[in-house]
C-alpha cells in the first residue's frame, strides 16, 4: 500500500522521505487516532488523511526522525480525527474543541509547567489553540500551508490562528 | 517567514518576536510529546482500508495532476499533439460564454482543460442529495479548488469543482468516448467504464467546472449531480 502513496510523489528523495515517515510514524499514527477514534475504520480514514496531508508537506520535512516532525505527524493524525469526529456528528468547525476533550477526555498530554511565562501560556491554551500556534511558529507553515494541511479554507486557516493568538494574548495579560 | 524581529505578539507590555513564539512552541511540542509511550502497538491495515485507499488514490492522482499539468490549454494542446497524435476538440458554445473548455483524446485518456476570462471564486459547493449510507470522509478546501471524498455502503463518491482559470486540467482514464450529459440545464459528459463512472460538467457563467467520480451506477451519479449546491456542506 506503500506504493499507493509513493506514485503520488515525483522525485525519489521525496520518496525516500516519505518511506521514512511511513515506516518510521505508522505505528504512532494509528496510536494517536486510536486516542480519538474506536472503530479500525475511522482510525484508518483518519490516518490515511494524515499521510496524504503529509504527501502534501514532505519537502518541507528536514528530518524525517525528529522531534519536530513526530509533532507534525501527531498534530495531524489529531486533526484528521477530530475532523472525522466533528462530520459524523455534524457540528459546526467552532465545536472542534469540545469534541476534541470529549473523545481524549484524560488524555491531554499537556502537563507541568517551564521556566518560562510565554511557553506556560501556551501550554495553558486550548489544544486546538495551541497547535494552530504550533504549526505556524514552531513548524513555520503560512496559513495557506496549514489550511493545505488540515484541509480547511484559507480564511478558516487564518481566522483560527488569530483566535489563537488572541487567546495566549488574553493569558499573558491575566497572568500579567 | 519575513519580519521574524518584528513583533509578532503585543501583550501585557511585551513584544514578542516570530522566534520567541517559536521557541516557545517548541518547548510547548516538546511538553506535549512526553506523554507518548515509548513501545506503540503494532498497527495493521485492513484489506478494506487498501482497497479504500486504492480507490481514494485516483481522485488524489487527479487533483496532483491538476496541479502539475501544463500551465497553460497551448501548452497542453502542442505537447499532447507532438506527444501521443491527441485529437483536440473545442466546445463552441462555450467559445460565446465566459468559459471555454478544450479537450484533448489520447489513448487510454480524455483531458479536459478551461479557460474563463473572469474566474473569481470557485466558493463552496456540496451534494444536497447522495444515496443512503454515504457519508463525508475528507474535504479539502483551497483557492479555486474544493473536494469532498464520500464513503459508505462498500461505495465511495468523489466530488471536486474548481475554477476554470487555465491553470490546470481534468483527465478522465479510460478509452470510453463518453455520452453528452445535462446536469441542472447546464452541459456536461458522462463516462461509464469498468464499474466507474466519471462525470464532468461546466457552469460557464461562473466559470466553475464541477465533477463527480464514483464507483456507483451513472443514474445515481447523475441525480447526485442534479443536487450541487452553492453553500457549507450539510450532510457532513
Amino acid at each position: 500500500m506503500l506504493q499507493l502513496y509513493l506514485s503520488l510523489l515525483d522525485t525519489q528523495a521525496e520518496k525516500d522521505k516519505f518511506i521514512t515517515l511511513y515506516e518510521s510514524y505508522r505505528d504512532l499514527m494509528f496510536y494517536v487516532a486510536g486516542c480519538y477514534l474506536s472503530s479500525d475504520a475511522d482510525k484508518e480514514i483518519a490516518v490515511d488523511g494524515a499521510l496524504h496531508a503529509l504527501l502534501g508537506v514532505v519537502n518541507s520535512i528536514d528530518d524525517p526522525s525528529s522531534a519536530k516532525t513526530k509533532n507534525l505527524v501527531c498534530l495531524i493524525v489529531k486533526r484528521k480525527c477530530i475532523d472525522l469526529l466533528r462530520r459524523k456528528s455534524g457540528t459546526v468547525e467552532e465545536d472542534w474543541e469540545a469534541i476534541a476533550e470529549q473523545a481524549a477526555s484524560g488524555t491531554d498530554p499537556v502537563q507541568g509547567s517551564s521556566e518560562n511565562s510565554l511557553t506556560d501560556a501556551i501550554l495553558s491554551m486550548s489544544e486546538t489553540g495551541r497547535e494552530f500556534l504550533i504549526l505556524r511558529y514552531y513548524h513555520g507553515y503560512t496559513t495557506a500551508e496549514i489550511a493545505g494541511l488540515l484541509g480547511i479554507g484559507r480564511d478558516a486557516a487564518r481566522k483560527r490562528l488569530e483566535r489563537a493568538k488572541a487567546e495566549l494574548k488574553g493569558i499573558l495579560e491575566a497572568d500579567r | 517567514m519575513s519580519g521574524k524581529g518584528a513583533a509578532e505578539l503585543t501583550a501585557a507590555g511585551k513584544n514578542y518576536t516570530f522566534s520567541d513564539l517559536a521557541l516557545a512552541c517548541e518547548a510547548a511540542a516538546a511538553a506535549a510529546a512526553t506523554d507518548l509511550p515509548d513501545i506503540l502497538p503494532a498497527a495493521s491495515v485492513s484489506e478494506e482500508f487498501a482497497a479504500g485507499v486504492r480507490r481514494m488514490h485516483s481522485a488524489y492522482r487527479r487533483k496532483l495532476l491538476r496541479a502539475k499539468i501544463l500551465h497553460t490549454a497551448a501548452g497542453i494542446a502542442l505537447a499532447l499533439l507532438f506527444t501521443f497524435s491527441a485529437v483536440i476538440t473545442a466546445n463552441a458554445n462555450a467559445r460565446e460564454a465566459f468559459l471555454t473548455w478544450w479537450t484533448a483524446t489520447v489513448p487510454g485518456s480524455t483531458a479536459y482543460w478551461f479557460e474563463s476570462e473572469d474566474a473569481g471564486d470557485a466558493g463552496r459547493y456540496a451534494l444536497d442529495w447522495l444515496p443512503e449510507g454515504l457519508n463525508a470522509v475528507q474535504r479539502t478546501q483551497s483557492e479555486g479548488f474544493g473536494s469532498i471524498a464520500y464513503k459508505g455502503g462498500g461505495h465511495i463518491l468523489v466530488f471536486e469543482y474548481f475554477l476554470g482559470d487555465g491553470s490546470g486540467a481534468y483527465q478522465v482514464f479510460g478509452t470510453s468516448e463518453g455520452v453528452p450529459a445535462e446536469i441542472g440545464g447546464l452541459a456536461g459528459r458522462l463516462y461509464a467504464e469498468d464499474g466507474r463512472v466519471n462525470l464532468i460538467w461546466a457552469d460557464e457563467t461562473k466559470g466553475i467546472v464541477f465533477t463527480i467520480s464514483s464507483d456507483l451506477d451513472a443514474q445515481t451519479v447523475l441525480r447526485a449531480a442534479e443536487s450541487v449546491r452553492e453553500g457549507g456542506p450539510e450532510r457532513e
